[in-house]
């Protein structure tokens, strides 16, 4: 070793466990993958954030300054895992922090269980904006595409429509019989279905980048002409207004309206909902701990949702600059309160990819936008569903659920149990999502149930340096304090101020048009749930009591001196 | 608690740390244990050097930051960072630390002199405080002078290379070796050796069937061994990633395998993992890996009930 090595080089040893970081580019990979291109926000924001609900809100705006407020929270999240990079995440850390029953019940009932109504939700998604949409287009040269289009839309939001259900049923076995086959081949398939969702993605902004506007409008009216059946009546009011583009904006009446702040914030709840998985990646590897580790942290973690602030703003940018502000008003909002009078009902459901993908007169682009989309999909299905089992495993490791759930297949290495138990509540979802009308639009009470999740992993934030002050100033965090005061507990503050408001919008914000259901229903149904899993616990700390085993014991700490 | 009925407090590799080694001894009270083990590496991997400036403050790198002491007072809560990590201090001025840049021999000697020291302490501190039976065993980790510093302690049995009675009814072997690792660390052994060592303790056994395996390395394969594969063509090793995913594969020992799966013990207590928190079972036999945290200062350990049936229930704990 040289003169002039640093000191603390000079006691590095061959140890075990030395272990050289992955390259930059492949964290951020990683964690990009947890929030995909194509996933509740992408399926939802554009056909919500342009309704009368939301009347003068800027979406653009909404999304950059939900990046921006999204930060205090990945801090206070690299913050924790920096300092308990072994835990295994907000179970661990709430279950310490807090107590063991708010921790398993709140990761439990967001993490769990209602993920398996997402996955059941996008994999009805997968229909409505893939499958639903392409054979319409096709269908209107292809009868028997035309047909199938018309089953898949049967039935006002999919009710009762069998289709969807044995469709969306195929999709949830799938997902479980991928997820089954072990952790390798679902990391490359996953890659795969990502390098597709990109394709998807990039091909929708690149259709719109090479459209003016009047081309839109040109493509569009010509485009609707065969679609008018023989109609006189329309096809009089569509020449009066000048062609059905403008046909549409005149139909809708939409309210026009002024800049509102107070509508663009309440996007929030929308673009947190995928915002909020570019956490679910948090790892570590090795044990040593570094300043490196928690700035890549962070890095990532932020850097991951501001790229995909940045693919949603130029959607965002191109859809309202392209297809124009006033016909998105129209069309979206023509679909919730006018669905009579809704135009392009051969598409079914207003998702801006097949207006995107009217615009070409080739299947192949209508291929790789609405097709491979539902690859962008499935990706996050398989995320949720594998992630779903995630808490099963550990909380049967820690004796609350059955030993049975931590069954691990020899031969895949995969959770074969908590996959099925994950593969029955997303099934019993989608019946609910299909079959029961009052159920089906409990998208905002998932939102809601998750914010649980976030509000107490801010509380959690808040308190870790005071409650497990050795822990904390051990740790590459502890050194950051302003006037004394840390700066985790700082990002906790700011982190629940943005995790309140957003809970706030799922209770008292406005409706999301068909995806809300009433605020006492939501309300009822998350904190049942929770509860639900609250009493399991104390359920398995009775049982496990005659077991001889205390599950107070498992989080406790002891102090050493 | 019944006649018979035996509750094993288990940790493994706590590498150093301070308050994790104090919350193990006072496990035994804390979680009513009246066996308590510890499964092997138990000595820390780094040193931080601080250099002792002419102005009488005190700087340091570590974990990637730089630390300035004003003075003793801070120096000292900066040395409680360290132990609660599992590292360990070394005071110099810059010319002195600047002569133990160049001279590897004598860098190695204070590393080894300031474990064993640490280990002293804690050898002392068990001795104070220690109320029930306290078997320690080095791990591949440890250096060899760990073992006599064990062996002097009034309270712990360092249970290498002897069968112990863990109650009336159960015995135990114990094997601190690993398979080779890309570290290799000082007691990293050829499968081929560790099959030969397993052999030679369990012919000691009365009855392997009621007996526990206290081996430091985990069976292969057994959900116990799962970490990052590594490409150990460079130092330190590198992660191998694949499809955007790290390569994830079992690295614990074959022959340890092999002898459960042939001996069928009652029990199998495991560590050098520390991500692969676990239970498994292989045949009748019960394999629990309780994992370590020891750089946060958490003790990880599991409690497993025992009684004259043989294994009962077991519990992870984290304190």
């Amino acid at each position: 070793m040289g003169s002039n090595q640093p000191p603390q080089k000079i006691f590095s040893r061959n140890s075990s466990g030395l272990v050289r970081e992955i390259s930059t580019s492949q964290a951020f990979i990683y964690n990009f993958m947890a929030i995909g291109f194509y996933g509740f926000t992408w399926a939802t924001l554009f056909s919500v954030g342009y309704t009368s609900s939301f009347l003068g809100a800027n979406i653009g705006l909404a999304i950059l300054l939900m990046a921006i407020s999204a930060i205090p929270f990945y801090l206070s999240t690299s913050m924790l895992s920096s300092a308990m990079p072994r835990a295994g995440g907000d179970y661990v850390w709430q279950s310490r922090v807090l107590h063991p029953s708010i921790g398993f019940a709140a990761t439990f009932s967001a993490w769990t269980v209602w993920q398996w109504y997402f996955a059941s939700f996008l994999g009805v998604v997968i229909t409505t904006i893939g499958f639903q949409p392409l054979f319409a287009l096709l269908g209107l040269t292809n009868s028997g595409d035309a047909s199938t289009a018309a089953a898949l839309a049967a039935g006002y939001g999919q009710y009762n429509n069998t289709l969807v259900f044995e469709i969306t049923t195929l999709i949830i076995i799938l997902g479980f019989a991928v997820a089954a086959l072990g952790i390798r081949f679902y990391v490359r398939l996953q890659y795969l279905l990502f390098a597709g969702s990109a394709i998807s993605a990039l091909t929708v902004l690149g259709v719109l980048a090479t459209t003016s506007h009047q081309a839109f409008v040109t493509t569009f009216n010509a485009f609707m002409v065969p679609l008018f059946n023989g109609n006189q009546t329309l096809i009089s009011q569509v020449q009066s207004a000048g062609g059905y583009y403008q046909y549409i904006i005149n139909t809708a009446n939409f309210p026009s309206s002024g800049f509102n702040l107070g509508n663009t914030l309440t996007l929030f709840g929308i673009i947190w909902i995928s915002f909020g998985y570019a956490f679910w990646s948090i790892y570590n590897l090795g044990e040593i701990k570094k300043a490196g580790n928690l700035r890549s942290q962070a890095i990532m973690q932020i850097g991951s949702s501001l790229v995909f602030a940045v693919f949603l703003l130029a959607l965002w940018y191109l859809l309202e600059n392209v297809i124009g502000l006033p016909f998105l008003h129209a069309f979206f909002n023509l679909y919730p309160n006018a669905p009579s009078t809704f135009p392009l009902s051969f598409l079914y459901t207003p998702y801006y990819p097949a207006l995107v993908g009217s615009i070409s007169s080739s299947p192949l682009v209508w291929t790789v936008i609405l097709f491979v989309a539902t690859f962008g999909i499935f990706q996050v299905i398989l995320i949720v569903y594998f992630a779903s089992t995630r808490i099963m495993l550990a909380a049967s490791l820690d004796r609350v659920l059955p030993d049975r759930l931590s069954y691990v297949s020899s031969r895949t290495h995969s959770p074969i149990i908590a996959l099925i138990i994950s593969a029955i509540g997303c099934e019993a979802f989608l019946y609910l999502i299909i079959y029961d009308y009052t159920f089906t639009s409990y998208f905002s009470t998932a939102g809601l149930a998750t914010q649980i999740a976030y509000i107490l992993i801010s509380v959690t934030a808040i308190l870790f340096p005071f409650r497990k002050k050795q822990i904390f100033e051990a740790s590459p965090a502890g050194k950051y304090k302003i006037g004394g005061f840390p700066v985790l507990s700082i990002a906790g503050i700011l982190s629940l101020f943005v995790n309140l408001y957003i809970a706030w919008i799922f209770i008292a914000g406005p409706a999301l048009g068909f995806l809300s259901v009433s605020t006492a229903s939501s309300i009822e149904f998350v904190i049942g749930i929770f509860l639900t899993c609250f009493v399991v616990y104390w359920i398995a700390f009775a049982a496990r009591r005659s077991q001889k085993i205390d599950l107070s014991l498992s989080f406790a700490e002891i102090p050493p001196e | 608690m019944g006649s018979g009925f035996t509750r094993i407090l288990f940790a493994t590799d706590v590498h150093g740390s301070d308050p994790v080694w104090k919350k193990f001894i006072r496990g035994a009270d804390r979680y009513k244990a009246n066996v308590l083990i510890i499964g092997g590496d138990i000595t820390g991997k780094n040193v931080t050097a601080v250099t002792e400036n002419p102005d009488g403050t005190y700087s340091a790198e570590f974990q990637e930051q730089k630390h300035s002491m004003r003075n003793k007072e801070e120096l000292e809560r900066f040395e409680n960072i360290l132990r609660t990590n599992g590292t360990y201090m070394y005071v110099g001025s810059p010319s002195q630390l600047s002569e133990l840049a160049l001279d590897h021999y004598k860098a190695e000697k204070i590393f080894s002199e300031l474990v064993l020291e640490r280990l002293a302490e804690w050898v002392d501190f068990a001795d104070k405080n220690a109320t029930t039976p306290l078997y320690v065993n080095a791990g591949n980790d440890d250096e060899p002078g760990v073992d006599d510093v064990l062996r002097g302690s009034k309270k712990i049995v360092q249970p290498e290379d002897r069968v112990i009675k863990i109650d009336s009814k159960h015995e135990m072997i114990s094997g601190g070796f690993a398979n080779l690792t890309p570290w290799h660390c000082p007691r990293d052994l050829p499968e081929e050796e560790i099959a030969r060592r397993l052999e030679k303790k369990v012919v000691l056994l009365e009855n392997p069937r009621t007996a526990v395996f206290n081996l430091h390395c985990p069976p292969v394969n057994s959900g116990l061994d799962t970490c990052p594969k590594l490409d150990s063509s460079v130092y330190p090793p590198k992660p191998i990633m694949d499809a955007g995913g790290i390569v994830l594969f079992g690295a614990g020992s074959t022959a340890v395998r092999a002898s459960i799966e042939k001996y069928q013990p009652m029990l199998g207590l495991h560590g050098h993992i520390h991500e692969s928190k676990n239970i498994a079972k292989i045949g009748k036999s019960v394999c629990i890996n309780p994992g370590s945290e020891y750089g946060e200062g958490v003790l990880r350990g599991v409690l497993v009930n025992i009684d004259d049936s043989g294994y009962k229930s077991y519990q992870f704990v984290a304190g």
